[in-house]
């Protein structure tokens, strides 16, 4: 312990944590997918910024081999009771240790501003296992550094090491090298390809078959900076080889069409979880902590649509790629800001009910990019009559000229003819039937375009 | 952790704490400890000799760095070749290289409480330990300093406390006063004077003062061999008028060699 | 002779060289263009200049400061011929199929990545000159590609395009602040970790 503790103060370790500790805090806040999710996204930015955390922890190790590096050290060395490997001890342990804190610090700085927003963690055995990997990783990070700087005792080799594995980390993200076969990122527990949905994570086997390749890496990597003559480096490696021969073969293979297939739905995390009353609201289990905030725009919105024709009586979150599960219930997708907070919290009815006007079908092969603006304007004008939000921002999707012209005679129209023409767009829309600017463009078509 | 270091269990059971016979060990291709016969006690045991003549391999062999190339040899009772043996040996040894190396981040006290770690002294005695050392050689008001930030003699008397921080039955100085002023080299002396009454002590010096000053047996090498080994009085009776040198003892000294003078 | 192989020199050029080279033709095997990706090559300069960086000093600073010689011009002259020799080792790409990036690029990036390295040898003593160039490379890594904010653009300078103001400006603002620094001499000692 003692030793321990003259190491943590005196070795690189303390410098090195704080540098982590510096890079992984400006990761989750100046940037990165944890803009746009929970815990998990949070996890996986942190495991993706290892492409920068590695090479940092690796290049430390081999700057603190230096030190063994003079003779008169070595001589004192030898000539002390103490074997080999209880004297490579302390300043092993000592980095592990303030590589490791850094990370798991980095993640506890990034949960504790998501449980101080309504999004609160939605922590699994698998995440918490992955965010694991990721400290080990920088672990083996630091002892691999520590052998390759005993093994080319030179000035160059500490930074020689940290730029080598850079740019071996920005050469993979390149060019793909080896990921139609199997990632070799997640050798070193990056993420190279993300998938950050906070209804996904990576299963516990392979966490499990991660730690033990990083395990077996850190081991050789230990036995190897022991070694003092070269046949016991050769012993060294042989666990890590082992080991990666075992490995490599099982880690997951990215499909064809390159989706990372490390990732796995989390069916427990996307369980519907509803608020209290009628109509109903749910949202999956993972967001939970958004539902009370979410509930009254998502009814105002089912309000609005109430008078529509089969107009839905119930409201669930949906993913982006998916619509709704059935026209009797409303899908709705939620974008996290910062921090696991809702992004506008103020525009979600619009947003909601301008995504039920949408279309639900394509328009006809033929039709002309006219086709294409009117549709989008009918369904603008839909979207829009619902809230009467006419200065919500519509995103960049098809800024039309004729929207201000075409509001104002829809809305001139007694009342309800108004409601007459929103809800024959609806049914048209929804239903694949008629001309989706029949009625609600009769006016305008004639006068603006 | 062991709690009780094997000094405290273990009495001393052998009749010189350094025994070497027809030793013989390499440095690099020569061949620079080339039959040896050596026996020390306990004491203070100064050893002289010319540039090259094998004083640092001699010494680097006692203290377990190099392996011996033929001969027989026993420390502290024990031989040098099982693995066992060597770290009982190791345990008792205080060691300080010609070039001492050191971690230039560390304090004083942490340095020598490290050192203190690595020869498995009990852990609840280090830091008293520690302590006691950095007292003995009078560097209590630097003892909270950063290495890198003391000059020669103070590193040089950081060497020799952490040779000794562990209460060794064995003390193996190579050069030790290099870089020490008259009034530290005289503090110096009366150390190893009082180390002595209960350690055997093998100082390797060029100044021959130093072993006139400190020891109670002086040896001399050249080429490997001993050449003559007495008590200072009898180096010094030893030196007749012709010989070079400023001192009796110095004269002795050459005379012990057997040479005209010259850079010896 | 004596005072390049003090300094490290052939060592310096042989890893400056090899690395640059290895970089290159890696690329030309694996890829179908006939540029590097400006991050790989913003990488292989600071790697070059993390070779410089073990130049800056022999073993003993305060050795190199008593020695007679006009340092501050013997300091300035070092890093003009390794700005010399790293420019002229990324412009022969430009005669191959596979460049390292348009000259402008080479030389801004060359100029600025040794400024700064000089600079933290002037700010931290030439052990850790390297500290400069590989934060850098981090941050270089981190945003990954171009961007149109001017700060970041100069914060980012080596993964920039050439005609990039702002990037420019910083390579400039670099080496000449990291020249003076250096020049002025490096202040800490050499014997520390």
């Amino acid at each position: 312990m003692r030793a321990l503790r003259i190491e943590l103060r005196r070795s690189v370790a303390l410098g090195i944590g704080l540098a982590l500790l510096a890079f992984g805090a400006f990761t989750i806040l100046a940037g990165g997918y944890f803009r746009y999710g929970g815990w998990a996204a949070l996890s996986y930015t942190l495991r993706d910024s290892l492409l920068i955390l590695w090479p940092l922890a690796a290049g430390a190790g081999a700057w603190q081999a230096r030190r063994e590096q003079s003779r008169g050290v070595a001589e004192l060395m030898t000539t002390s009771a103490r074997p080999a490997a209880a004297q490579l001890a302390p300043v092993a342990i000592a980095l592990a240790v303030t590589v490791s804190l850094a990370y798991l610090l980095t993640l506890l700085a990034g949960s504790v501003r998501l449980w101080l927003s309504p999004a609160q963690p939605y922590l699994t055995l698998p995440g918490l296992a992955a965010a694991g990997v990721g400290a080990l990783s920088l672990i083996t990070a630091a002892w691999t550094g520590l052998a390759v700087g005993r093994a080319v005792p030179s000035r160059f080799t500490a930074p020689g090491l940290t730029l080598i594995t850079f740019m071996i980390g920005a050469a993979l993200q390149e060019f793909d090298l080896l990921s139609n076969t199997h990632d070799p990122g997640l050798l070193l527990a990056t993420i190279s390809a993300p998938y950050q949905q906070d209804w996904v994570q990576l299963p516990l086997s392979l966490s499990a078959l991660q730690a033990f390749w990083l395990t077996a890496l850190a081991f050789s990597a230990f036995c190897f900076t022991l070694a003092r003559h070269r046949r016991g480096r050769a012993l060294a490696v042989v666990p890590a080889t082992l080991a990666l021969m075992v490995t490599f073969p099982l880690l997951p293979a990215p499909t064809p069409d390159g989706w990372d297939t490390a990732f796995r739905e989390d069916p427990e995390a996307m369980r519907p979880v509803c608020a209290e009353g009628e109509p109903r609201v749910c949202v999956m289990r993972v967001h939970s902590g958004l539902l009370e905030d979410l509930t009254p725009p998502i009814r105002q919105a089912l309000k609005a649509m109430e008078t529509l024709p089969s107009a839905p009586t119930a409201a669930t979150e949906v993913r982006a790629e998916s619509g709704s599960p059935d026209r009797q219930t409303l899908g709705f997708e939620i974008v996290l800001g910062a921090a696991g907070r809702l992004e506008e919290p103020g525009l979600i009815t619009f947003e909601t009910l301008r995504e039920a006007m949408a279309p639900a079908c394509e328009p006809p092969s033929d039709a002309s990019f006219e086709d294409y603006s009117d549709r989008s304007l009918a369904w603008d004008l839909a979207g829009t009559w619902l809230t009467d939000q006419v200065d919500a921002p519509r995103g960049e999707n098809w800024p039309d000229e004729r929207f201000a012209d075409a509001y104002a005679a829809l809305t001139a129209l007694p009342p309800q003819q108004q409601a007459e023409q929103i809800a024959t767009y609806y049914r048209n829309a929804t239903g694949c039937t008629g001309d989706l600017r029949a009625d609600l463009l009769a006016d305008v078509t004639g006068t603006v375009s | 952790m062991r709690s009780v270091s094997a000094a405290e269990t273990a009495p001393t059971q052998y009749a010189w704490p350094v025994e070497a016979e027809d030793l013989k060990v390499r440095a690099g291709r020569t061949m620079a400890v080339d039959g040896l016969d050596l026996r020390l006690s306990t004491g203070v045991h100064g050893l002289l000799g010319p540039n090259g003549a094998g004083k640092t391999t001699l010494i680097r062999a006692l203290a377990t760095v190099l392996p011996p190339a033929g001969g027989q040899l026993q420390l502290l009772g024990r031989g040098t070749a099982k693995g066992s043996d060597l770290r009982e040996i190791r345990r008792e040894l205080g060691y300080l290289p010609q070039h001492f190396g050191f971690y230039p981040r560390f304090t004083v006290r942490e340095f020598i409480e490290y050192m203190a770690w690595l020869k498995e002294m009990p852990d609840r005695q280090v830091t008293a330990a520690g302590q006691r050392a950095i007292d003995r050689v009078a560097l209590s008001s630097h003892a909270d300093k950063k290495l890198k930030a003391l000059s020669g003699g103070m590193l040089r008397r950081v060497g020799i406390a952490q040779a000794i921080v562990h209460d060794p039955r064995l003390v193996l100085l190579d050069e030790p006063t290099v870089g020490l002023d008259p009034a530290q080299r005289v503090g110096f002396r009366d150390l190893l004077r009082e180390i002595g009454g209960d350690t055997c002590v093998l100082v390797s010096t060029h100044l021959v003062e130093d072993v006139s000053a400190a020891c109670s047996n002086v040896i001399v090498m050249a080429s490997g061999r001993q050449v003559w080994q007495g008590t200072p009085a009898q180096l010094s009776a030893l030196g007749g008028p012709d010989d070079p040198g400023d001192s009796p003892t110095e004269r002795g000294y050459s005379a012990a060699l057997g040479q005209a003078g010259g850079w010896g | 002779m004596l005072h390049l192989r003090a300094r490290h020199v052939p060592q310096a050029l042989a890893v400056a060289f090899a690395a640059t080279t290895a970089m290159w033709l890696g690329w030309l095997v694996f890829s179908t263009g006939e540029q590097i990706g400006e991050r790989i090559s913003a990488l292989s300069i600071a790697l070059a200049c993390v070779a410089v960086a073990g130049t800056l000093a022999g073993y003993d600073e305060s050795l190199d400061e008593t020695g007679a010689r006009p340092w501050p011009r013997v300091r300035a002259l070092h890093l003009l011929i390794a700005f010399a020799l790293l420019s002229g080792l990324f412009a022969i790409s430009l005669l191959t199929p596979m460049r390292f990036g348009p000259l402008g690029f080479l030389i801004r990036d060359v100029a600025g990545a040794l400024g700064l390295t000089a600079l933290t040898a002037g700010a931290l003593g030439s052990q850790r000159a390297w500290f400069g160039p590989v934060v850098l490379s981090a941050v270089n890594l981190f945003w990954g590609a171009p961007d149109d904010r001017p700060m970041l653009q100069a914060l980012t300078f080596m993964i920039q395009p050439a005609d990039s103001i702002a990037a420019g400006v910083a390579a400039a603002g670099l080496a000449v602040i990291g020249t003076l620094a250096y020049m002025r001499r490096p202040r800490r000692p050499a014997t520390g970790l």
